[in-house]
């Protein structure tokens, strides 16, 4: 909680909370509720204007805008936590391996890092689109290892320096296994760092589905998502900018409070920054 | 316990580190280990205790009771270490980590060692904190919020937290004031006697061993230059080594006392 509040009581950190909490909120009520089922078309009501039957317009095939941006926020949503939770493994895993006690398991293990992170993320979709085919696993599978081959390097320095402490040492010294060690005392040196980068890649995700789908082998037509919506009204953009602009608008806002977000959290759950922290501590 | 290292080589690579080192530590004995910056009295520490990286060589022989230490199990150190040895390192803040609050820090061996439940490790906790003269309450703070006198007082409770009986003191107040540095002297000297525990202290100050050695070693170039009672070390040096370590010590000591009167005046 008092990281919670930490964020809070900052001005971005509180822009960011409530972005995201309004996002969640989206995520559960489209669950239950959109004002137009999503599987009706209109098609005596294409680009509609905004009214109050259809407060963000229609788009090209008289589709609601606003129900399908509230539908595809849970999209987003499945897209940016697989992608994060798989990055930070993957990231997770790469780290352990490069500080290996083994010079040759570590040299391997940076080798791998480095020639999978030259691959750009669009022809990882593309490869696994063959065996895949266009689809929301192909979106978080590329973005995973993209980002969490990034993530390792990035990290790595740190976890470095780490691991090569004084104080991992006075851990051994105490009777901690080099493993143990590593655990408790090089993972908490890595959340500043991870929090950063996961919070751009939960951005970026976004992003990249939007692009991926832009592409035809991200996001399967029929189902709804912001990426989706971007790219079936992208064409148009000059004649109908409205059914842009909502999607555009929507990726922009998120992406921007996820950043924040993620600059708050390091600096949260840093104990020399947040001195709340340091009084819960005192409470334990 | 006692601790007896004979005839240790300790090398990187075809570079020799330690040559035909042999010292005893014995049962309640307080010893000091001394030589110059670079001279391998932290690497015999860390050979004997296990704690030296892969591409470092260690032969002979450090028997802790008995115990052949050289080429020992990594199970069987992860065991001796923390319970029946405890280090103190040089450099407080650099030896605790920044981001685990100092109580946590000071647990670990008891929780590695013992089972005992979370009320009692930090009953436990507090009371070494109280011993080694810190309040309580401070178990919850993270290092950069202490001093450094207070930071090495914790590394001290950390060490001493599981009752080990030999402590390992590897330069631990070389990185703080001298009046720091004689208020942690008595403190350690005091709780390992108290615990009857023996002492390994190193350092590059004859003026700080003095203080709490009974018997020195003097470590030069990477062989054992000159050993006997502390006092005798200070007072009649046989080797070049020990008399340049001990012309040091007297230049330290007089020109820190020129300069209190200085500032007096």
């Amino acid at each position: 909680m008092s990281i919670l509040r930490y964020i809070w009581h900052r001005g971005e950190g509180r822009f960011s909370l409530i972005v995201l909490g309004c996002w969640l909120i989206v995520c559960a009520l489209s669950l239950v509720w959109t004002p137009q089922p999503l599987g009706q078309s209109d098609g005596y009501n294409t680009w509609a204007s905004p009214s109050l039957a259809h407060p963000m317009g229609t788009d090209g095939t008289g589709r609601d805008m606003l129900s399908w941006l509230m539908a595809g926020s849970g999209t987003e949503l499945q897209i940016v936590v697989a992608t994060c939770v798989l990055a930070a493994l993957i990231g997770v895993v790469f780290v352990s391996f490069s500080l290996a006690r083994s010079g040759l398991v570590s040299e391997i293990a940076t080798v791998i890092t480095d020639t999978l992170l030259s691959i750009p993320i669009v022809l990882i979709a593309l490869i696994l689109a063959v065996p895949l085919g266009a689809s929301i696993l192909v979106v978080i599978l590329s973005c995973a290892i993209s980002y969490g081959l990034n993530l390792a390097r990035i990290a790595k320095p740190q976890a470095s320096l780490a691991a090569t402490s004084r104080y991992v040492e006075a851990a051994r010294a105490a009777g901690s296994s080099r493993w143990k060690a590593l655990r408790t005392h090089v993972l908490p040196n890595l959340i500043p760092v991870f929090s950063v980068q996961l919070s751009i890649c939960a951005g970026t995700a976004i992003l990249a589905e939007a692009g991926l789908t832009y592409l035809g082998i991200g996001v399967p037509a029929g189902t709804a998502s912001w990426g989706s919506s971007l790219s079936s009204s992208a064409s148009f953009i000059s004649i109908f900018p409205l059914t842009v602009v909502w999607p555009g608008a929507l990726i922009t806002v998120v992406v921007v409070a996820l950043n924040l977000f993620g600059d708050c959290l390091r600096k949260a759950v840093d104990p020399v920054v947040n001195a709340q922290l340091r009084a819960s501590e005192v409470r334990r | 316990m006692s601790l007896e290292v004979s005839k240790l080589h300790v090398s990187v690579g075809e570079t020799p580190i330690l040559e035909d080192v042999s010292l005893t530590v014995g049962d309640a004995e307080r010893v000091g280990l001394v030589g110059t910056s670079g001279s391998g009295k932290s690497m015999l520490a860390m050979s004997v205790m296990g704690l030296t990286p892969s591409t470092v060589r260690v032969e002979g022989s450090a028997l802790l009771d008995g115990q052949q230490l050289v080429g020992a199990s990594p199970q069987t150190f992860a065991d001796i270490r923390g319970r029946s040895v405890g280090f103190v390192f040089q450099d407080p803040s650099a030896s605790l980590s920044p981001v685990i609050p100092v109580g946590r820090q000071i647990e670990r061996s008891l929780k590695r060692h013992y089972s005992l439940n979370s009320k009692n490790r930090r009953a436990r906790v507090a009371t070494m904190l109280e011993k080694v003269g810190l309040s309580a309450d401070l178990a919850a703070s993270y290092p950069h919020e202490l001093s450094g006198g207070q930071q090495q007082r914790v590394a001290i409770a950390a060490a001493l937290i599981t009752s080990p009986k030999l402590i390992i003191a590897d330069e631990s107040t070389t990185a703080l004031d001298a009046m720091t540095q004689v208020q942690i002297t008595r403190l350690l000297v005091s709780l390992v006697d108290d615990a009857g525990a023996s002492l390994l202290f190193i350092t590059h100050d004859f003026s700080v061993l003095a203080r709490v050695a009974q018997r020195s070693y003097v470590l030069g170039e990477g062989r054992v230059q000159e050993e006997g009672p502390t006092q005798d070390l200070l007072e009649a040096p046989q080797t070049e080594a020990g008399k340049r370590l001990v012309l040091a010590a007297r230049k330290l000591t007089f020109s820190s006392s020129q300069s209190d009167s200085e500032r007096r005046q």
